[in-house]
């Protein structure tokens, strides 16, 4: 959706990033009240059988390199304007996107408004899957938040509300609710290559999330629905899908410790006017994880993931991670997954032609240096 | 009756005397509220509540280190330092808020606090001056 071609090659700004980082002291930077803050990430992987978000069969392959520049500034009366940069390299595909920009005021604690582009919520990490600095694995649960549906998933152009509305003894809820218009996909990005698409046109999508901080210390439980209703889509024929998508998340946080547990359902909704004809499809998907923050600098991580494809089987994913500050800016990340299934795979836009093995194995590591 | 006045008088006084770890709210003088609740700190910390109720910006900063942080962390915002710099990543890479101004020391944080109009941080109570007021917290 907002993903633009972008022709030149990241390289030399990544590269200028990597260089300019340590003379700017790694610190966020304070440019006339507008505080910047940023990233600078490379993700390398190897599988023993497939490709995966790259050409990771049997080879290590640097399957991602992402660039984060982030600039906010609040103004005297309580208005906020924000930015955010996000250029990335996944699979081969490369893009500059702007990923957010909008004006915030807050009223009052219970009530607020954002206008621009703002991000989505969907689950508790959707708006923050490129940030590598706040999680102990080098990305979030791979069948949950899956990298290739980034452009539908992650911003809209739009309206949204938002507050935070004290419950007296029973803690606090956080709610949003947002509308909005999101750009056609480009035809070159993984996702399409994945589900053989030529086009995918989104257009509108609405809804909101709501947080339950809870009045156990460290509990919070949210809830997520989204809806893109009438997309406009080319796979093999033209057809309009109305996709939706409903999250359950539960986090429970102690000490150094933190537990999280989400479920997912899909539903994808086509009808293909050539035909006349409609049909459902849906999926559902969950994982747990834990993860362990033992120092300031070593945090370990597991987590277990499945997905049940209807009509096409289940994909399960078993992950263990650990994450080493090198500096307080300077992070690095190694996490090993035994996959079972298939199905995910295509979701990547990766081909594996007469894949049918369904045990393998894929290794991930990941570096950061932020500001 | 005179020595046990005096002597519950010395341990009253010893009571009253604030420990050198204890945390204390530090406002500006100017343009903050005169108390507010623990519910009101845990929101201006989590950046939930960006006005004082008389009006005015609250402008927040927070230390990045030591015990009156990690105290402040644990009984108001129930999140360990770790997880309250992570929390803060979250807002600003979001597009959701403001990183506080963050301060190494309480020497620095006071300083802070002294020169802005609707600033509120917090402070080992011992390293509290007269540049600042002691905000209490119901």
């Amino acid at each position: 959706m907002h993903s633009t071609k972008h022709t030149l090659s990241l390289r030399p700004l990544l590269i200028a990033c990597l260089l300019a980082a340590p003379a700017a002291k790694l610190a966020a930077v304070d440019m006339g009240g507008v505080a910047i803050h940023g990233s600078l990430s490379g993700t390398a992987a190897y599988s023993d059988k497939y490709n995966y978000y790259g050409s990771t069969d049997k080879k290590v392959d640097v399957i991602q390199k992402e660039l984060i520049v982030n600039g906010t500034y609040r103004f005297e009366n309580g208005l906020r304007t924000s930015a955010q940069l996000y250029a990335y390299e996944l699979d081969g595909y490369q893009a500059l996107i702007l990923d957010f920009a909008n004006l915030d005021y807050s009223f009052r604690q219970e009530f607020g408004v954002r206008v621009g582009r703002n991000k989505l919520p969907a689950g508790f990490y959707n708006d923050v899957q490129d940030l590598d600095q706040v999680r102990t694995f080098a990305s979030l649960p791979l069948n949950f938040y899956t990298r290739t549906f980034r452009p539908i998933s992650a911003s809209d152009d739009g309206i949204a509300v938002y507050g935070n509305v004290g419950l007296k003894q029973a803690g606090n809820l956080d709610y949003q609710l947002y509308c909005g218009v999101v750009n056609p996909l480009d035809r070159n990005l993984p996702l399409m290559k994945g589900v053989g698409a030529t086009k995918i046109d989104p257009k509108s999508t609405y809804g909101g999330s709501l947080v339950w901080n809870t009045p156990v210390d460290g509990l919070r439980l949210g809830y997520t629905y989204q809806e893109l209703p009438k997309i406009a889509a080319v796979i093999g024929v033209p057809l309009d899908i109305d996709y939706n998508v409903q999250v359950v998340s539960a986090e429970y946080s102690r000490g150094k410790w933190v537990a999280t547990t989400e479920f997912k359902r899909i539903r994808n909704r086509s009808f293909i006017p050539l035909f006349s004809s409609s049909s459902v499809t849906s999926e559902d998907e969950w994982y747990a994880q834990l993860t362990y923050q033992a120092t300031d600098k070593l945090g370990f991580g597991t987590y277990y993931g499945r997905s049940f494809f209807e009509g096409k089987g289940v994909d399960n994913d078993i992950a263990v991670a650990a994450s080493y500050a090198l500096q307080p800016w300077w992070l690095v990340k190694a996490e090993i997954h035994a996959m079972e299934g298939i199905n995910n795979l295509g979701l990547a836009g990766d081909t594996n032609i007469g894949a049918t093995d369904k045990r393998w194995n894929y290794f991930v590591v990941k570096t950061t240096l932020s500001f | 009756m005179l020595r046990i006045t005096l002597l519950l008088t010395v341990l009253l006084s010893f009571a009253g005397l604030v420990r050198a770890d204890d945390a204390v709210f530090i406002v500006n003088p100017a343009g903050a509220d005169a108390s507010i609740s623990a519910e009101a700190a845990k929101a201006i910390l989590l950046g939930n509540k960006t006005k004082w109720d008389g009006g005015g910006l609250i402008k927040l900063a927070v230390l990045t280190q030591g015990e009156a942080h990690e105290k402040i962390m644990h009984d108001f915002v129930q999140r360990s330092a770790d997880q309250f710099d992570k929390y803060w990543k979250k807002m600003v890479f979001s597009g959701k808020g403001m990183m506080p101004v963050q301060a190494a020391s309480d020497v620095d944080l006071i300083a802070y606090v002294a020169k802005t109009q609707g600033a509120i941080g917090y402070v080992s109570a011992a390293s509290v001056t007269g540049a600042v007021k002691v905000l209490t917290v119901k």
